[in-house]
């Protein structure tokens, strides 16, 4: 059950598209996610795909069969949504049945399926009740019985994790994972969340400004982001990105402050470097030696997140260990200690300088943690 | 807090007035039915024959049962088909789009202004030259549909969440079986109060039953009442309280029996 976008657009009044050119290859068994930030046309691109909307350029197959035009029930999916849609007049086994009575399934095999459904999201003793004697979480998982009762293999999720707490969540995001690979569903998963998208997906389509920004698996994303956009959108806490512009040979200067030593000449222009708060190294300074200055401390357990202004105003964000303690207004040294990723001036990534080269010389070895 | 705990028992005072002012005159119906028509005459309000004699006076000396079955016909009818109709009509208006939906809507909203004692006129003549005066017809068909019914459930429907209609599209459902198995029971409690209502706004009908039939075959129980009056030139009033009571029992009911399911939160759960 592979699904094939070749370059699908959508546009409600005509020449103001809403998404443009989105192509891409679902393999059959994969958990595919689909992210970006709010409006950006996941949810619509989504529906697309369901049927829901219809398609305004290009071509849908599933399975290797043209579906642009087909009616949702003839795409052979099933859908789950952030508001779990449950049927408020019915209880958690005629839920799940729904769609194997609409679909006329014979009765026996309804019971069957629908049995093995709620015994898979352990939802067993509350069979008979209605969605309203249910918890947030457990009416999650009536909706997600109802995608997996039915025998198609597409299954499409709409952000259906946003509405729980945050334990709750990440309980569900590992049952989810697991119950898509016991059954082998080729899963679309949307959300806005890159978290999820990271610790789920198989590969992660990025979604903004109405068009695709990098399709890859999480580590690429997180690695080798094609983008300024994509670069701030993935990683917590979030990656610096410091304005540029080439001094001397090989060597861009950041923020005015750093220097960054790059492995070829670089044609005069702005850049953009990308600096993830681990790959910056902290050194409490006196007041002359020191590039930065504490603006807010923010402890996380293990680390500690600090706000910094650099020497020009820019701001910047800094991990450092958590048994060292810092105080607003501490000067500070920083120092590049990772990979730097250089974007040109229109956001586009060139190159990364692996390790950390600054300009006083001394390498020195990171942790490679990926803050995901 | 203080203020709520002092103004509980005055609230209450004052609800117990209201219902007494409500209820007084149901209650002294009531009573006055269980007395001879000599008393009620002389205007006492106490008398030593206390008895059901009018009821039975009234089963068999007047129409009544007549009437209450035409009314009973007639309400359970225009109640049915209201049903229908009005669901129907705000189907269409909620999950159908077409071209001119909401000028369609407001057209049919722009009726509830209209008195239906406008309508009288152009109505009789409609339904004379039907062939339809008195006939159970006549009383039924103008009230097939209600503004007010497609009103109140257009607006009972649209808070049906869209994820719904989504999930039912997904499963295949094509718009009878989405209107006949997600919206009528979405909106059960709607339902229930547009049945309700229009039953008794039926049992109720007095002037235009009043123009269109002309024997006990087919009057309903308003007009029935009247004509007990009318008949004699000595006034029976026991008899006619009793009668009363009898055409009043079946509003009740419907109220207590609809009372049941006037419940909130029915729809709890459908969506977060």
């Amino acid at each position: 059950m592979a699904i094939e976008l070749n370059a699908l657009g959508k546009e409600y009044t005509a020449g103001n598209w809403v998404l443009e050119n989105v192509s891409a290859h679902i393999n059959s068994g994969e958990f595919f996610a689909i992210v970006g930030p709010s409006g950006c046309g996941k949810s619509t691109l989504l529906r697309m795909i369901a049927g829901l909307i219809p398609i305004s350029a290009g071509e849908l197959k599933i399975d290797d069969q043209v579906a642009t035009n087909l009616p949702p029930k003839d795409r052979k999916l099933t859908m789950v949504f952030q508001s779990y849609a449950l049927f408020p007049f019915l209880s958690v086994s005629d839920n799940v049945a729904f769609g194997l009575k609409a679909r006329k399934f014979p009765a026996a095999e309804i019971k069957e399926r629908v049995d093995r459904a709620i015994d898979l999201v352990n939802l067993n003793e509350f069979k008979d009740r209605k969605p309203r004697d249910l918890s947030g979480g457990q009416r999650q998982r009536v909706a997600l019985a109802r995608a997996i009762a039915s025998d198609v293999k597409i299954c499409l999720m709409d952000e259906p994790l946003s509405n729980l707490d945050a334990q709750l969540r990440i309980k569900m995001r590992t049952e989810l994972r697991n119950l898509q690979r016991e059954l082998g569903l080729t899963v679309i998963y949307v959300t806005h969340d890159q978290v999820e998208a990271m610790t789920m997906a198989d590969h992660i389509m990025v979604l903004h400004n109405h068009a695709i920004q990098q399709i890859g698996t999480p580590l690429e994303i997180y690695n080798q982001p094609a983008n300024t956009f994509v670069a701030s959108f993935f990683g917590t806490p979030r990656m610096n990105l410091l304005p540029a512009r080439v001094v001397g040979d090989r060597e861009l200067l950041l923020a005015d402050t750093l220097r960054l030593a790059v492995p070829s000449d670089l044609p005069v222009a702005d850049y953009v470097v990308g600096l993830r708060p681990n790959a910056l190294r902290v050194m409490r300074a006196s007041a002359d030696a020191a590039n930065a200055q504490v603006k807010t401390v923010e402890y996380l357990g293990s680390d500690i997140l600090l706000e910094a202004q650099m020497a020009d105003g820019t701001p910047i964000e800094l991990m450092t260990a958590a048994e060292e303690s810092y105080q607003v207004g501490d000067r500070l040294t920083v120092a590049l200690a990772g990979k730097a990723y250089v974007f040109n001036h229109a956001g586009q990534a060139q190159f990364i300088v692996e390790g950390g080269v600054h300009h006083g010389g001394n390498d020195v070895n990171t942790k490679a943690a990926v803050h995901a | 807090m203080i203020q709520t705990k002092t103004l509980k028992p005055l609230r209450y005072l004052v609800l117990i007035l209201l219902a007494i002012v409500i209820l007084g005159p149901f209650i002294l119906g009531f009573w006055t039915s269980l007395l001879p028509t000599a008393d009620i005459a002389k205007g006492a309000l106490w008398s030593s024959h206390i008895s059901f004699a009018n009821y039975a006076e009234a089963v068999k000396q007047t129409a009544i049962l007549r009437y209450l079955l035409n009314s009973f016909v007639i309400s359970t009818l225009t109640m049915a088909a209201q049903l229908l109709f009005c669901s129907l009509g705000a189907y269409a208006f909620v999950f159908l789009s077409f071209k001119g939906r909401d000028l369609l809507f407001y057209l049919i909203l722009a009726t509830m202004m209209l008195p239906f004692e406008a309508e009288v006129i152009p109505n009789f003549a409609t339904v004379r030259r039907l062939n339809l005066l008195n006939h159970y017809g006549v009383m039924v068909i103008p009230f097939l549909t209600s503004a007010f019914g497609i009103f109140m459930l257009r607006q009972a429907f649209r808070q049906i969440p869209p994820e719904l209609k989504e999930a039912a599209d997904v499963e295949g459902l094509n718009h009878w079986q989405f209107y006949w198995r997600v919206t009528l029971p979405y909106a059960r409690i709607s339902l229930f109060t547009l049945a309700a209502y229009s039953f008794l706004e039926s049992w109720n009908q007095y002037l235009w039953p009043m123009l269109t039939t002309f024997s006990d075959k087919f009057r309903p129980v308003q007009d029935g009442l009247r004509q007990l009056q009318s008949q004699e030139t000595f006034n029976n009033w026991g008899m006619i309280q009793a009668s009363a009571v009898i055409v009043v029992v079946p509003t009740l009911i419907v109220l207590f029996v609809g009372q049941h399911y006037f419940k909130n939160g029915l729809n709890e759960g459908a969506t977060k």
